[in-house]
């Protein structure tokens, strides 16, 4: 078979070629469809219940996403005439900017004030104050009204914040790109902060846009240094990059034609494909290049080439494959996507290194190269020492390797999960200030919507928001509350001579509905447009969360949960949405996605070895070194405090899938080894043999994925170190651990 | 010039709608003449109607309020609501002044007591809808000056085009404002506000009925472009000239029950 297909391509390299550029044409020519992701939520999976209800919430309420900005004045408060003339032209230029629904600002939230001679709703600084007094007056009245305290002031009065709500169909871009000429235009001496999904969002797509023209020259730059270092021939550098790069451009340019858009992880395929897909090009010229050395004739070498190259190469293509698969299972359409592309390119790669790398080479002349005599080098030593140590102390060498493993298994314990965006970039940069800012002074970032159906006017609804509030009030991470509740409880109070006992919810509908008419006969219509529906029929609790872990939020989104469903009077279904019931989704999902994965791609690649080797006990063996490769993995991820966040995730899958290939080849070497000579010791022989190209190999592979530190992302980078790292792992493994351990399977067939 | 600075609730904008039956002159008046011919055509002395005010959100989700009104001469009104049935009995009363701050009191039966509620003149909407009291007619014409933009015609009615924009130290929203006024009766019967980036902000459109001898609306839209936010004010069963006793336009007279 591989014999036939072996002559088929020598003998019509032109065709191979030519078929395989048509392919690569009509594939690439995709690329035109692939659009950079701009909205995260994308990220989530569309029949998620939270993502649902985020639908139904912007139906009824219009778009929930706001823009965040926080102006500092830190040395002297903002209660000075600059600043709040500041505050008041920007709430106007914000206010006015197109996609902007509407502001909340010192300038629009109203005052609901009781005075002796009736009522006053007015908005707390309608024109900027022209003297002390004035100031004086706007300070007081803010302050008294603890709606707001922490929303547009902080409790210090150093920071004053402008919340706009951005509409469902705004452009993002355009909308953070008038910000940013705003904020330059306005800052100094007061600092001015932006924040928010629609700002995350265009940050995060425009560093996916630098990253991609930024990662995929460094990898190839890099792989083209490997492979000159490797061959020192133009042939031999140029080859396994065409190939490679043709099933990158197919690989994208199938993921144009279906429609698929560039997620903060799809962004890296490109050149993961390249540092991965490039080996079997290198496998395939250096068999080429030994051939050669062996009969002289270019087509005798070529069939051999092929023969001999085909099975390792397709061995390590199907488990590379078999790890990116495992992502299919993920719940989360990135890594979903991520996985099956991978694979197909992989697929590709694999096809075109044994199809067009042959047809290429059968119509280039021999190269000529000198040939390097086999120098004895100081690598050939260590590994001939290595490999007299690992047979020697193989007990030890197992031992040792345990022991590593069980130290960073404790490591495990201590993986945080990430999913905040935010979480991407380093905390030098301009989001995590602005953050910052928001988490120590005001109420925090990240929204949680609470959305009740029923009545809303009646008593016994606007009673539960009430209790649920105030539940939500006792988590310190919880920075405020608002609903409709707020505002009636606000205006009783102040019908009730301003007594405090009184802000609490009328008792009766009319009471309820006449408290709404008074705020309204001074309100705009577009007033009460975020916390209940013009039918009255949906109402929702806006809480905002400080940015914390992942993790708190998901705690107290729990805690949440059950109190709406152990606690509330009446069993009035509440239902949760927004960012942070997101991240706590993600969360979960991630999890899920992980172990899946892992256990699915370990599975794979355990069945491929066993299919491969007949023997149940080699594979186990095979996948030993992987397994400990990953516990190692996750433990520094632990040690070193590197998140497990939604790109994070893909590491585990491309360890297994990569890595196998180490365990893949030692066992294909050592049996070689045990067939062909009757040697004392073939784990040491082995060692020797097959432990440089191993080494190079995973040396190579590490040195691409090291290219993804540059990423403008942070898990990227991580992913690129970690890998790198792995495929140290797994190559040493192969060598030490495996081969220690399969010498005992020698020993009891010995013994049989 | 008569001040006009009266808000009616049914309709402020009466001052601009109510038209003098005045003779057709075609002639070649200027922007000035005929915004002071708006000003000055003649308005009932009294009317009262029942008007329905219909906020529509973005998605067309109505919510509705009923409530019979009664307005005298061009500074006071008084309103009861009728709907929803939760405000029921509650009433509002206003009375214009020309040199301070309107007056303004609300009764809620739910709280009893009769209260003021402080108004900040021009830029407060008008009961919670798209309409702030400026757009209702709370203008003055010596405030504006005009330009005559065009001629159209809207429906059969042949109409001028004339931008109003406000002089410099008046308080508005707005950069400019531009009416269709109808060339016979002089009669606003569409208007554009433009808020001060120059931006087409509120867009208002008249639909009018014959009352005896005068023009009076049957319905007023106001829609925010921005907001997308509507506002409808239906009247119905308009009566003009009944002579309604000035009594009722006092704080003692809101407790009624209506």
């Amino acid at each position: 078979m591989i014999k036939k297909t072996a002559s088929f391509i020598l003998n019509h390299p032109k065709l191979i070629i030519l078929l395989s550029i048509v392919l690569t044409i009509i594939l690439a020519s995709g690329i035109r469809n692939i659009r950079i992701e701009e909205d995260i939520t994308e990220m989530i999976p569309k029949d998620l219940p939270s993502r649902q209800i985020l639908n139904e919430l912007e139906e009824n309420f219009g778009g929930s996403d706001v823009v965040l900005v926080t102006i500092a004045n830190e040395r002297q408060t903002i209660f000075n005439r600059q600043t709040l003339a500041k505050i008041k032209s920007l709430s106007e230029s914000i206010e006015a900017l197109p996609g902007i629904t509407r502001i909340t600002s010192l300038t629009t939230a109203k005052l609901i004030e009781g005075k002796e001679w009736g009522l006053e709703i007015t908005p707390f600084m309608e024109e900027v104050p022209q003297n002390q007094d004035e100031i004086d007056l706007l300070k007081q009245n803010l302050f008294k009204d603890s709606t707001y305290i922490g929303k547009i002031v902080s409790a210090d009065g150093k920071y004053a914040s402008i919340i706009a709500v951005v509409q469902e169909d705004a452009d993002a871009f355009q909308l953070y790109k008038e910000m940013k000429t705003l904020k330059s235009k306005m800052e100094g001496p007061e600092h001015i902060y932006l924040t928010g999904l629609p700002v995350i969002t265009t940050i995060v797509s425009n560093s996916i846009r630098t990253d991609i023209k930024r990662l995929i020259p460094f990898v190839m730059l890099v792989v083209l240094i490997i492979l000159y270092l490797s061959f020192r021939t133009i042939s031999g550098m140029l080859l396994p990059l065409v190939s490679v790069l043709m099933s990158v451009t197919s690989m994208v340019g199938l993921m144009g034609h279906l429609h698929k858009n560039f997620m903060v992880i799809n962004n890296v395929m490109p050149a993961i494909l390249i540092a991965v897909g490039s080996a079997y090009g290198i496998h395939v010229i250096a068999k080429y290049y030994e051939e050669l050395g062996h009969s002289g004739n270019k087509k005798e070498a070529l069939a051999a080439t092929i023969k001999r190259v085909s099975t390792p190469v397709m061995m390590a293509g199907l488990t590379t494959m078999a790890g990116f698969i495992s992502l299919i299972t993920a719940p989360l359409p990135a890594l979903v996507e991520f996985g099956a592309f991978l694979a197909f390119g992989v697929l590709l790669s694999l096809l075109f290194s044994l199809t067009v790398i042959p047809s290429f080479l059968v119509l280039l002349p021999v190269p000529k190269r000198t040939t390097q005599a086999a120098k004895q080098s100081l690598l050939d030593n260590v590994l001939g020492k290595l490999g007299s140590i690992v047979f020697r102390y193989r007990l030890q060498v197992i031992a040792v390797f345990i022991l590593i493993v069980v130290v960073f298994a404790f490591g495990i314990f201590k993986v945080n999960m990430e999913m905040n965006p935010i979480t991407f970039f380093s905390e030098e940069s301009e989001l995590w200030q602005a953050d910052r800012v928001i988490n120590q002074h005001l109420s925090g970032s990240i929204n949680m919507n609470l959305l009740f159906t029923g009545d809303i006017e009646s008593p016994e609804i606007l009673q539960q928001m009430d209790q649920t509030q105030q539940f939500l009030e006792r988590f310190p991470e919880v920075g405020s509350t608002i609903s409709l509740a707020t505002f009636v409880k606000k205006i009783n109070r102040v019908l009730h001579n301003d007594d405090p006992a009184y802000e609490v919810i009328p008792e009766s509908k009319e009471a309820v509905a006449q408290a709404l008419l008074l705020y309204s006969m001074s309100g705009s219509p577009t007033d009460f447009e975020q916390f209940v529906d013009n039918s009255y029929e949906n109402g929702q609790i806006i809480a905002l969360l400080k940015n914390i872990s992942t993790q708190r939020i998901a705690h107290i989104t729990k805690e949440i949960e059950r109190f709406c469903q152990e606690k509330l009077s009446g069993g009035v279904p509440v239902k949760k949405t927004g960012f942070s019931v997101f991240l706590k989704d993600l969360a979960r999902l991630v999890i899920t996605s992980q172990v899946m994965s892992i256990i699915i791609s370990i599975l794979l690649v355990f069945l491929i070895a066993w299919i491969t080797y007949r023997s149940f006990r080699i594979g186990i063996l095979a996948t030993i070194p992987l397994l400990g490769a990953v516990i190692i993995n996750f433990g520094l991820m632990g040690l070193f405090g590197i998140d497990l966040s939604i790109p994070t995730a893909v590491i585990s899958s491309i360890i297994i899938g990569v890595g196998i290939d180490y365990s893949f080849h030692f066992i294909s070497r050592y049996k070689f080894e045990l067939d062909q000579y009757d040697i004392k010791y073939p784990v040491a022989k082995c060692i020797q043999t097959v432990g440089k190209p191993i080494l190079y190999n995973a040396l190579s592979v590490a040195c691409g994925f090291l290219v993804l530190m540059i990423s403008g992302f942070l898990p990227v980078r991580f992913i690129g170190f970690l890998v790198a790292l792995a495929m140290i792992v797994c190559a040493t493994g192969a060598l030490t651990l495996l081969a220690a351990a399969i010498s005992f399977i020698k020993t009891t067939r010995g013994e049989n | 010039m008569k001040t006009k600075k009266f808000v009616t609730l049914c309709v402020l904008s009466l001052f601009f709608l109510v038209g003098l039956k005045s003779g057709l002159c075609q002639e070649k008046l200027t922007a000035d003449q005929i915004m002071q011919k708006v000003d000055t055509r003649i308005i009932p002395q009294d009317m009262t109607v029942m008007m329905k005010m219909d906020l529509i959100s973005k998605k067309g989700n109505v919510r509705s309020r009923a409530m019979k009104t009664h307005r005298m001469s061009d500074d006071k009104q008084i309103m009861w609501f009728l709907e929803p049935a939760d405000v029921k009995g509650s009433s509002f009363l206003r009375l214009s002044h020309d040199d301070r701050d309107d007056d303004m009191w609300l009764y809620l039966p739910a709280f009893g007591k009769v209260r003021r509620i402080a108004s900040h003149a021009k830029k407060g909407n008008f009961m919670g809808s798209d309409f702030t009291y400026e757009d209702l007619g709370d203008r003055k014409l010596k405030d504006y000056s005009y330009k005559l933009l065009k001629e159209e015609t809207i429906g059969s009615k042949a109409c001028w085009v004339v931008e109003s924009i406000p002089k410099p130290d008046i308080t508005t929203d707005y950069a400019k404002i531009i009416s269709w006024v109808w060339k016979d009766d002089y009669q606003a019967v569409k208007e554009e506000f433009y808020d001060k980036k120059g931006n087409l902000k509120k867009v208002m459109n008249v639909d009018l009925q014959r009352v005896d001898k005068y023009w009076v609306p049957s319905k007023i839209t106001m829609e925010d472009l921005k907001s997308k936010h509507k506002t409808a004010l239906i009247f119905d069963q308009v009566k003009v000239d009944t002579g309604l006793d000035d009594d009722i336009f006092s704080t003692s007279y809101m407790t009624r029950i209506y």
